[in-house]
């Protein structure tokens, strides 16, 4: 499902951050990706999901050959085949628990009609206990990530990338957190997860280290 | 191996009603652009307002002044303007009023004391100039400043040479007020000849038209030894006014407008700045360039629409209580429409550089 060869990227012409990383994942697969601070773990996963292009080597998502796409290329398969989950949850406080799960909807243009009803199924089915018309800004740490979750599973994305997803959660948010991006990996799809912890790496299929 | 993604059939509809909803999320700066939006069509009307009264004051003064006026001059040796010509030139289309003057000659008063004082025939119609005394034919009528210089010890007067019986008074109106120098005798008679005729039009626009017209009112014979004088200077100087006036209002609204722009581009630009991470994550979400940029100028759209329409609105109406009227609706509708695409566009270069911005650097948690 995802084969790269060789990624060398930075955010400075001459400094790369991640230098020849190479690796593959195949649907169905939790990986963990480890490494010290600056590591360039969290740029791994956004380079896996096509938010930037590598400077240098190769990486196939599915039959795609993700580094010779262009800018609207990416996006596309952002929007059809990439859910991220980001360390803070990234909601906008501004607004509701609905609003910030149909957004992922939105760029791939689908009915807010059809996204609203599957994100009152995903609420559901991650059991997170808010109304949906509630602000974003009065969410515990744990529903605000599980809503992060929700947003990212809205478009049924084949791949799920997490990054630090359990990193401010008390134990049993952690859990259940975790139990979701099983379930997800159980269900076919690529999971993806950028930790500190160790005993969550060990949980998972296979661990990267950098 | 593929090296392009099968294209996603995007609707813009969501988008749009996003950006209504990001809209009312982001109320500080969407309260900003309304304002911005209010002020521009509310200002650009209200000055425009004040332009157009000093405008008609600044004419009303240049068409008192004379720029409405022909005067026509006998020139030969002898008189050679018929006094029926009054009456004729009187009854042209766009002729205000027609005041014709005979020769000058000097007069004194019978009893001792007083100067020369001018005196000469006067026929008139619709001037703006009032008599009251006799109305007996042949008698002279004095005003206030004439009948200083002559001297005047009573009403009924004589007045040498010629025997002139003064039977009453005048007083001349704008801009015939030089006439109270003179003492004046009003005169019907078919067989006087003038020797200048004053015509005013009813607008500096008719001047022309008028002007073409004398020669057939003053008859053939008298045209040659007559002359027309009007008022080139103070009609070019009119034209002036009115180019200068309309050219300040235009440097007005493009200052207006460019500084509206400036600073909602600094408002969207500070906005962006501030929401770096969103747009962060949109662009994780599958967000195109275009999408972000579509959603920042359609979230100016939104507030610029609403304000705009306020301001002019509010313009509109300012501009009629100046006025007296309601103005056509037209002017303060492109105002409006002006501002509101001015502001958008305006919205289109921090917009660019939100949606450009790399998602990386401002996703990663340092």
């Amino acid at each position: 499902m995802i084969e790269a060869t060789d990624l060398t990227f930075g955010y400075r012409r001459g400094q790369p951050v991640l230098r020849g990383w190479s690796g593959s994942i195949e649907p169905g697969e939790i990986v963990a990706v480890v490494g010290a601070s600056g590591s360039g773990k969290s740029t791994l996963l956004y380079l896996l999901g096509a938010l930037v292009r590598p400077w240098s080597g190769s990486l196939r998502i599915g039959d795609v050959n993700v580094e010779r796409l262009g800018d609207g290329d990416r996006s596309d398969l952002r929007a059809t085949t990439v859910g991220f989950v980001f360390q803070d949850a990234l909601l906008d406080p501004r607004r509701s628990v609905l609003d910030n799960i149909v957004e992922g909807a939105i760029y791939r243009g689908v009915d807010r009609g059809a996204a609203t009803r599957r994100a009152r199924g995903l609420l559901e089915r991650l059991d997170v206990n808010v109304e949906p018309g509630r602000r974003a800004t009065d969410l515990s740490g744990g529903q605000a990530q599980r809503v992060a979750l929700c947003r990212a599973l809205l478009n049924e994305p084949s791949i799920l990338l997490a990054d630090e997803p359990t990193g401010n959660l008390d134990r049993i948010n952690a859990a259940a957190v975790e139990g979701v991006l099983r379930e997800q990996a159980a269900e076919g799809g690529v999971v993806v997860i950028v930790s500190h912890d160790e005993a969550l790496a060990s949980r998972c299929d296979r661990t990267y280290r950098l | 191996m593929r090296s392009h993604v099968p294209p996603l059939r995007r609707s813009w509809l969501p988008l749009i009603a996003e950006s209504a909803r990001v809209t009312w999320a982001a109320r500080v700066v969407s309260g900003l652009v309304l304002l911005l939006a209010l002020a521009v069509p509310a200002t650009v009307l209200g000055v425009a307002g004040l332009n157009i009264e000093a405008q008609a004051a600044i004419l009303r003064r240049v068409d008192e002044i004379g720029a409405r006026t022909i005067t026509i001059i006998s020139t030969g040796s002898e008189l050679s303007l018929p006094a029926g010509a009054v009456e004729r030139i009187a009854r042209l289309d766009g002729v205000a009023w027609v005041v014709g003057l005979g020769p000058v000659f000097d007069v004194r008063i019978r009893e001792p004391g007083g100067g020369p004082t001018p005196v000469r025939a006067y026929r008139a119609r619709g001037a703006p100039v009032t008599f009251s005394g006799s109305t007996a034919a042949g008698g002279a009528f004095l005003s206030a400043t004439s009948a200083r210089r002559v001297g005047l010890a009573g009403a009924y007067s004589v007045l040498d040479p010629g025997g002139l019986r003064v039977v009453g008074w005048f007083k001349a109106g704008e801009p015939l007020t030089s006439l109270e120098a003179f003492i004046l005798v009003p005169s019907d008679e078919d067989a006087l000849r003038l020797e200048r005729i004053i015509v005013a039009v009813e607008d500096v626009g008719w001047v022309d038209v008028v002007v073409e017209n004398l020669a057939s009112m003053i008859g053939t014979d008298a045209t040659e030894a007559t002359s027309i004088e009007r008022s080139p200077a103070l009609i070019e100087a009119r034209a002036a006014v009115l180019d200068e006036v309309s050219r300040r209002d235009r440097v007005l609204v493009l200052a207006l407008l460019g500084v509206a722009m400036a600073l909602v581009s600094v408002v969207i630009f500070a906005g962006t700045l501030a929401a770096r991470r969103d747009f962060g994550r949109r662009r994780a979400l599958g967000a195109t360039r275009g999408q972000l940029t579509v959603l920042v100028m359609l979230g100016t759209l939104w507030p610029a629409l609403v304000g705009a329409s306020c301001g002019t609105v509010a313009g509109w109406l300012y501009l009629g209580s100046r006025l007296g009227y309601l103005p056509d609706w037209q002017f303060p509708l492109a105002v409006g429409i002006l501002a509101v695409f001015a502001l958008v566009i305006a919205s289109a270069l921090p917009a660019a550089v939100a949606a450009t911005r790399d998602p990386l650097r401002v996703l990663r948690v340092p």
